[in-house]
């Protein structure tokens, strides 16, 4: 199959949800990210986190093998720092073949859940 | 860090609701533009918003120093005039310099939270 | 409070800074070089470290571009692209293979001239065919070979005078495998076969071993039918793969480094003495190889290589060990033959020796002078590279 995607994304609305409720961990409040490999290589993919008041930190590598869809949740992530939870952040996400992100947050700091997704901004080398 | 994004963003479904449930901040009904700057210049942004039945309004002028992100409310919008509540709008957004643009909105009126995102269209 | 000690990646240049700054925004630096020319301070950029003559040391300001990272803008028909200063040469490599380019080269940066080898394949300095500068009076330029051919033989080798470089437009090529092989030979059978294996090859060079005597050659082609047989000595190394990984990088042992570039006519020549000198004397305390490279020539005004196809001879030694007894040694008889130091290693040559290696010295003056008029970027070691005493 042709590789689908792109090798740059970003999203820019993060912001872990600090309270929960229900069991763990299904139902912990979380920012994730899906990331689709159809191509036929291993992908490398890091991730560099925007902050509002601080300097960028980063970058996070995670592999995603060929042919396979990983979830990567931001509460987990860790090497190089943990993230806080309830603070703004954007993310610019770098990869070494062509994949498809799609970001979601799950808010269950109220009686029932919230859940939110998009496609990341997908960007076109000329830009 | 390198440049990326567009100048020019469009968020369509725009909305406010007046009231919400659940503790403020964090569960105050509200609307936010995210607005990520990668590069190494500051942005400046300006804001338009739309109505169905009265003529734009601004611009609101916000900027976002180089590799930050700014999380803007359109709650906390006020010059030169803050953003009317249970009012449909939208807005167009337009930068200096290429950025990225998310939109999110927590509706809180109800006991159980709704919540949208997405990826604004951008050209 | 004790200025905070800076070390290059040898050890062997150290200094103190009063300031190290990474700004995040190119207005930060505007205001760095407007504030130092009302201050009358001194401004050096510093990369990857890799330099270890003293082109970053500074008593003043040293700026690290660290938050310069990213390929922008490539560009498939032309192949070129936007790599942003602060990369590292292998950061730069990975990321334009994500984009489907290379440099046809890696060995270390551009503003002083550095290269890998192949007889025609130029500097890395040559690739740079588009630039977005800030310049010693705080403006900032952004210009391309197209509209200014003669500014870039000064600015593709610069030695950070004439500006801090923000974006580098590069000339690439679509990305490329190569094949790479090396022997063991005799070193005299290497000589004999010297000027067809710089011929024929797409890279070629040797290392001299001055405790064996030995010669290790080193080939890389696109195709492997161009791989030459050599039947003269043993095959210890076969591989193939993206270029950006096939090509020598740096080790992790660490080394001092001196090299001379020469006329290529005059090399052979030249390195029989270099290795009848080391046999005689040296090599009771030096065992690491002596490095023999080909390059073509290039324009740029104060480049080792302006003007004349070249063969760089490099001399290492350990980093820590005592190098200078054996560099000062062997200086003069790469100077007897025409050679012309790498700026970013070990020399010890002034303003006074240099403007006489280099045909068009006052052409770069000229440039160095009209871009940083009040001198912030000459420390007082590129004083003493750059401006004769009277």
């Amino acid at each position: 199959m042709k590789a689908i995607g792109k090798i740059d994304w970003a999203f820019s609305a993060g912001r872990i949800p600090f309270k929960n409720n229900g069991e763990e961990p299904e139902f912990i409040s979380h920012d994730k990210i899906a990331v689709l490999n159809i191509s036929e290589e291993n992908a490398i993919v890091e991730l560099l986190l925007f902050y509002e008041d601080q300097k960028p930190v980063g970058t996070y590598e995670i592999i995603v093998e060929a042919k396979r869809l990983r979830k990567i949740r931001f509460n987990d992530i860790i090497d190089p720092e943990a993230m806080q939870l309830e603070r703004n952040y954007s993310c610019f996400i770098k990869t070494s073949t062509p994949v498809v992100i799609q970001f979601s947050r799950m808010n269950t700091g109220a009686k029932a859940n919230a859940e939110m997704s998009t496609i990341a901004f997908p960007v076109e080398p000329e830009n | 860090m390198r440049t990326f994004g567009k100048k020019t963003w469009v968020i369509a479904e725009g909305y406010i609701p007046s009231y919400g449930t659940g503790p403020e901040p964090e569960f105050t009904s509200h609307e936010t533009a995210c607005i990520l700057n990668t590069s190494n210049r500051k942005a400046q942004v300006e804001i338009t918003l739309f109505f169905t039945d009265k003529d734009p309004v601004g611009p609101y002028r916000v900027e976002v120093e180089a590799q930050r992100t700014k999380h803007l409310r359109f709650n906390d919008l006020e010059d030169p005039e803050p953003v009317p509540k249970d009012t449909d709008y939208a807005c167009v957004i337009e930068s200096d310099i290429p950025v990225v643009v998310q939109h999110t909105r927590l509706d809180s009126r109800q006991a159980e939270n709704a919540l949208l995102t997405t990826i604004a269209y951008s050209e | 409070m004790k200025n905070k000690e800076w070390k290059n990646w040898s050890g062997s240049l150290s200094f103190k800074p009063e300031q190290v700054i990474t700004p995040e925004s190119e207005e930060e630096i505007v205001q760095l070089v407007k504030k130092a020319r009302r201050e009358n301070r001194k401004l050096r950029v510093v990369g990857a470290g890799h330099s270890s003559s003293p082109l970053v040391k500074t008593k003043d300001i040293l700026l690290s571009l660290k938050h310069f990272k990213g390929v922008e803008a490539p560009d498939l028909e032309k192949n070129r692209a936007t790599v942003l200063a602060g990369m590292t040469v292998k950061e730069a490599g990975k990321d334009l293979y994500r984009y489907g380019l290379a440099m046809h080269n890696v060995a270390g940066a551009i503003g002083t001239g550095t290269h890998g080898t192949g007889r025609e394949l130029r500097n890395l300095s040559s690739m740079l065919v588009g630039v977005r500068m800030i310049t010693g009076t705080g403006e900032v330029i952004e210009k391309t070979i197209e509209e200014d051919e003669e500014l870039f033989r000064a600015l593709r080798v610069a030695l950070g005078t004439c500006g801090i470089f923000l974006k580098m437009r590069l000339q690439l090529q679509p990305f490329f495998k190569l094949q790479r092989k090396e022997w063991c030979v005799p070193i005299e059978k290497c000589l004999e076969n010297l000027e067809d294996l710089q011929e024929n090859n797409r890279n070629f060079d040797f290392y001299w071993y001055p405790r064996s005597d030995m010669a290790k050659i080193r080939v890389m082609n696109k195709e492997a039918e161009d791989m030459p047989e050599i039947s003269y000595g043993t095959l210890e190394l076969e591989i193939e793969g993206n270029s950006h990984e096939v090509l020598p990088r740096s080790r992790h042992l660490k080394f001092d480094e001196m090299e001379y570039a020469l006329p290529a006519k005059n090399a052979p020549e030249c390195f029989l003495e270099v290795r009848r000198e080391i046999k005689k004397k040296w090599r009771k305390d030096v065992a690491w190889r002596v490095l023999y490279r080909t390059i073509k020539a290039d324009d740029a005004f104060v480049s080792s290589m302006y003007g004349r196809d070249s063969v760089t001879i490099s001399l290492h030694h350990n980093a820590g060990l005592p190098f200078w007894d054996y560099f000062r040694a062997i200086e003069p008889i790469f100077r007897k033959y025409g050679g012309r130091p790498h700026w970013g290693k070990k020399h010890s040559l002034k303003a006074a020796e240099l403007k006489e290696l280099f045909p068009c010295w006052d052409d770069f003056q000229k440039y160095r002078e009209r871009f940083d008029p009040d001198n912030i970027f000459l420390s007082p070691y590129m004083e003493e590279l750059l401006i004769l005493k009277q």
